[in-house]
């Protein structure tokens, strides 16, 4: 008996303390969650949460207004909402965009980087400029100032039907860059035997004839075949059927052939 | 009482054979406890005599190339030998175990083993258990033991050897080294053991562990059916795969065969190795010996790559430019005078043409390798700063590769000459595998490789047990530094020039720097002459990304002196093929024609001098088109970074007033970049080239001006008449 008597004697005051420890710990994570209520509280409805600043990189023909307001995101938005999954999605879809990302940069500053379908050249319809992308859709020139870093892609003229100007991307993008910057002009023209037929003008003073057939594999060549050339000569380089050059003097040569072209 | 004697003696003998006894029984029982005669274990000795022990060898592990190649293997020989003794064959035998027709014997033998037959004959008459033929008996493959064999010679035994050999011969010899037998002196046994090269400093790895076989026999060594036998397994060495390839390894021992024949050079060394990881590819020297007969080895022990340092001469330009450039004191255009640089209290720093070129470039100064052009920019730098960018380099510290007696190499820093002697390779030593490792800096973007050699380690079991690789060994030098190096030292090998022309190769860009390192010897002082100088040269291709560096020393060829031939000659009829071959080999593309000659990513030119930035369009093949007459470039249309093809226009737009130039003949296309450089908005009518423009040749160019360009086709232009170009002047 008197052993049980200690026991419970003894336990009286842990359970105390047991009472003690608990009300403790609930007072403790009550207040923790009244000041995070607090703070976010204060958090939402401070600009700290909002937008401040949308940076944009890596466009050149796509205006950084466009691409802001394809995001969604506005000065409105607050930070912890937005979803970059549906941002970048939202800016895929626009025209010109090949991919893009998005970074939160703590607290409140976005920046988006965006990357560009390649232009291949401006697509010249009724005295309007598009350009011309990598894809075969075309975007409009919106922005003059960044004109510049396009590069001095082609003028591509009388090209009026979708099929044919989805060739003509799909070949000049297998040609390498140095060669597309050297074109100046490329213009549709046709020929009974040759839906395909094109006329080059590039800047070196050349003409090229081709078809879109064959135009990448053998416009690839194109210095090799420059480099041959008297540089002081210039005249028409045929690429339809092999591969020969006329000079623009020989007349009497050309005659014939000058003809066909016109046809 | 009468016979007291008679009791004596009986007590006398009984004290002795009892002395007797005792000494027999103490023996017997000291036997029977200790096992012990004169110190020797009775047991182990009954064992030894019927029990026996043969050693199970463990082979060697097999030398692989990067891919799978054996260059260095285990192969099964045997070695000949004759029993003697008639006590070897048992009474009742059906055939003999020893040699019992010697005449016969010897007179067989002599047809399958290089030794005379009295020779062999006087060998088997030796009063001798048994008998060996040396060398001549040595060796020998599988094909010439069944033939012996079969001619069913009592007492004429084989025993099996394994032998190192080398499939390739001359090849690689110094850093694979080779493997020989030494007695082992805790076992007595001969073991192949690694002499130099990667097979002494891998012996560990390679050589494997012997097991043993142990049996119970008779006293003729045949294996007792009751006697337990017990196995130890031996363990095999283990398999190296290294980072040389074969194929490119021959290409260099073949290129450098040949000059060996044509040039007879004191001393050659050729290394490959990958640009961006620091992977050695191939590695030879000469003179060289064969590991399978070790021919041509006597005083050539040294694998002069790793263990000898030398003056590297102007190679060491390319590191003292990088460091220049870094530390941005290099400007390429700033004019300096050639020839000599006065260092106070020394004699003059001299350039090779000790009259100089005059006033030039500091590019012509690299490229015509000055010595006094890289002394200038280590005296821009200061020379404190220059002897960071060596221990950046780790010049002077041994690079760490598996390989014995690494020479590290002296930075000579004491004197005010020998700091700038350094800048191009005098004074100061390198290691040949330091050259390469510092080379990968430029190579590989500023990330600095440390050369290896042993690609992994694989044990019996096929586990890797050791794994080299690539490994960053610093970053001395930027990324834009690396590249503005490659670019400037290419222009050695393509500048009229350029020292380097030699190394010139057909569609590869090499980027590289010659040397000629003079030659110091005791008492002499630096060597003169015509060819004694060591002349190198390394390099790295495709300039614009490279693959593979490939570095090449040749010291003192036999020069033909009458036609005046360089030392680069022969230096180039390694470096080239070597090259060559092994980038086709790699499947690394040839530069296109086009971009090699052609196509030039425009350089940016913002802010730069329009001078300047004229001149250096021009010299790149473009053709600039001024707008405005500041002195500064704004801006260049097409924009920086754009690639274009030779004789493209160039609009440079500087400051003041612009005006349009005469646009006869322009394409479309550069009429637009005249445009959208002056910002003006412009319309056009026609296709083909510009034959009338509305702004006249001359006006200025104000906010409100608005271009418009007339195109004709030239063809049908000429169509008409002749000189119709009149109308549209």
């Amino acid at each position: 008996m008197s052993d049980k008597v200690i026991s419970i004697e003894d336990r009286i005051p842990k359970l105390k303390e047991q009472r003690k420890k608990k009300t403790n710990r609930r007072l403790i994570i009550l207040l923790s969650l009244f000041f995070l209520f607090i703070i976010s509280f204060i958090y939402i409805h401070s600009p700290v949460s909002r937008v401040s600043r949308i940076e944009v990189k890596g466009n050149h023909f796509v205006p950084d207004e466009k691409i802001i307001e394809t995001s969604g995101i506005t000065s409105k938005t607050i930070v912890l909402n937005i979803k970059k999954k549906d941002v970048k999605e939202r800016l895929i879809n626009l025209n010109g965009i090949k991919s893009a990302e998005m970074h939160i940069r703590m607290p409140n500053r976005v920046s988006i980087s965006v990357e560009e379908y390649e232009p291949l050249g401006y697509l010249f319809e009724n005295g309007r400029m598009e350009l011309l992308l990598e894809n075969g859709q075309t975007a409009k020139i919106e922005n003059k100032t960044q004109a510049g870093s396009i590069g001095t892609v082609p003028v591509i003229k009388k090209f009026r039907d979708k099929k044919m100007v989805d060739k003509l991307a799909a070949e000049l993008k297998k040609i390498p860059t140095e060669i597309r910057n050297s074109i100046s002009e490329i213009i549709h023209s046709p020929k009974k035997t040759d839906p395909y037929c094109i006329i080059l003008f590039m800047n070196d003073g050349n003409e090229v004839h081709a078809t879109l057939r064959t135009f990448s594999d053998k416009m690839k060549y194109y210095p090799e075949i420059i480099k041959q050339l008297d540089s002081d000569v210039r005249g028409v380089i045929d690429l339809e059927v092999g591969l020969f050059f006329k000079p623009y003097d020989a007349k009497e040569q050309g005659k014939g052939e000058k003809k066909e072209n016109e046809n | 009482m009468k016979k007291p004697s008679m009791n004596k003696r009986a007590l006398l003998l009984f004290v002795i054979f009892s002395l007797l006894f005792f000494i027999t029984c103490y023996r017997f029982f000291t036997i029977q406890i200790t096992g012990e005669v004169h110190g020797k274990a009775l047991r182990a000795y009954a064992e030894s005599k019927y029990e026996k022990e043969s050693v199970l060898k463990a082979s060697r592990g097999t030398i692989y190339d990067r891919n799978g190649e054996p260059l260095a293997m285990d192969t099964i020989t045997y070695k000949l030998a004759a029993v003697l003794d008639p006590e070897m064959t048992p009474e009742n035998a059906k055939t003999p175990n020893h040699v019992v027709d010697p005449e016969h014997t010897a007179e067989v033998l002599a047809k399958y083993i290089p030794m005379d037959e009295k020779e062999i004959y006087k060998r088997l008459k030796k009063d001798l258990f048994q008998v060996e033929f040396g060398e001549a008996g040595r060796n020998l493959s599988s094909e010439v033991k069944e033939k012996i064999e079969k001619e069913n010679l009592p007492g004429i035994i084989f025993i099996r050897e394994s032998k190192r050999y080398y499939p390739n011969g001359e090849f690689a010899s110094h850093l694979l080294g080779f493997a020989s037998y030494m007695n082992d002196e805790k076992t007595n046994e001969e073991k192949l053991v690694g002499q130099m090269g990667l097979e002494k400093s891998l012996d560990h790895e390679l050589k494997g562990m012997d097991g043993k076989l142990e049996y119970k026999s008779d006293r003729w060594g045949y294996i007792l059916p009751t006697g337990a036998t017990k196995i130890k397994e031996p363990e095999n060495g283990s398999d190296v795969y290294l980072t040389i390839d074969k194929k490119i390894q021959t290409f260099l021992e073949d290129a450098m065969n040949e000059v060996d024949e044509e040039y007879r050079p004191a001393k050659m060394m050729g290394i490959v190795a990958d640009a961006k990881t620091g992977a050695i590819l191939a590695m030879a020297q000469r003179p060289t010996f064969n590991p399978n007969t070790r021919e041509g080895i006597t005083d050539n022990w040294q694998n002069i790559i790793v263990e000898n340092a030398f003056e590297p001469g102007s190679t060491m330009k390319i590191f003292t430019l990088a460091a220049a450039i870094e530390e941005g004191v290099w400007n390429p255009h700033e004019l300096f005078q050639s020839g000599t640089l006065k260092v106070k209290g020394a004699p003059p720093i001299n350039d090779h043409n000790t009259a100089g070129w005059g006033m030039i470039t500091f590019m012509e100064g690299i490229q015509r390798s000055s010595n006094v052009a890289v002394s200038k920019l280590v005296q821009k730098m200061g020379t404190d700063t220059y002897r960071n960018y060596l221990d950046k380099f780790k010049f002077g510290k041994k690079t760490g590769i598996p390989l014995t007696n690494e020479a590290t190499g002296t930075i000579q820093y004491q004197w005010e000459r020998d700091r700038y002697a350094t800048s191009y390779g005098q004074a100061t030593s390198v290691t040949a595998l330091q050259m390469i490792q510092a080379m990968t800096a430029i190579t590989n973007d500023g990330k600095m490789m440390k050369p290896y050699i042993v690609e992994k380690v694989v044990n019996e079991e096929g586990k890797v047990t050791g794994k080299g690789g690539p490994e960053v060994s610093g970053t001395p030098i930027s990324e834009k530094t690396a590249k503005e190096v490659l670019d400037i030292i290419k222009t050695t090998v393509t500048s009229d020039v350029g020292t380097a022309r030699n190394f010139a190769i057909d569609g590869y860009e090499v980027a590289g720097k010659t040397g000629t390192a003079q030659i110091y010897e005791k008492g002499k002082g630096y060597l003169t002459g015509w060819e004694n100088y060591i002349f190198s040269f390394i390099g790295a291709a495709p300039a614009d990304d490279p693959r593979l560096i490939v570095y090449v020393l040749v010291q003192q060829p036999d020069l033909d002196e009458n036609i005046l031939e360089s030392g680069s000659v022969p230096v180039s009829k390694i470096f080239n093929p070597v090259m060559k071959n092994s980038l086709q080999y790699l499947n690394i593309k040839p530069d296109d024609e086009k971009s090699r000659t052609n196509s030039l990513q425009l350089p940016d030119f913002s802010s730069e001098e329009v001078k300047k930035t004229v001149t250096a369009l021009k010299s790149k093949g473009f053709e600039p088109i001024v707008l405005g007459k500041g002195t500064k470039v704004n801006d260049t249309f097409p924009a920086a970074g754009t690639k274009l093809l030779h004789g493209e226009k160039v609009i440079v737009v500087t400051d003041g007033k612009w005006k349009i130039p005469d646009l006869r003949n322009w394409s479309l296309n550069d009429v637009m970049k005249l445009a959208q450089a002056a910002d003006i908005p412009f319309s056009f009518e026609g296709e083909g080239f510009v034959v009338k423009q509305n702004i006249k040749p001359g006006t200025v160019l104000t906010k409100d001006s608005k271009l418009k360009v007339k195109l004709k086709h030239p063809e049908k232009r000429a169509k008409p008449a002749d000189g119709k170009d009149d109308e549209n002047g």
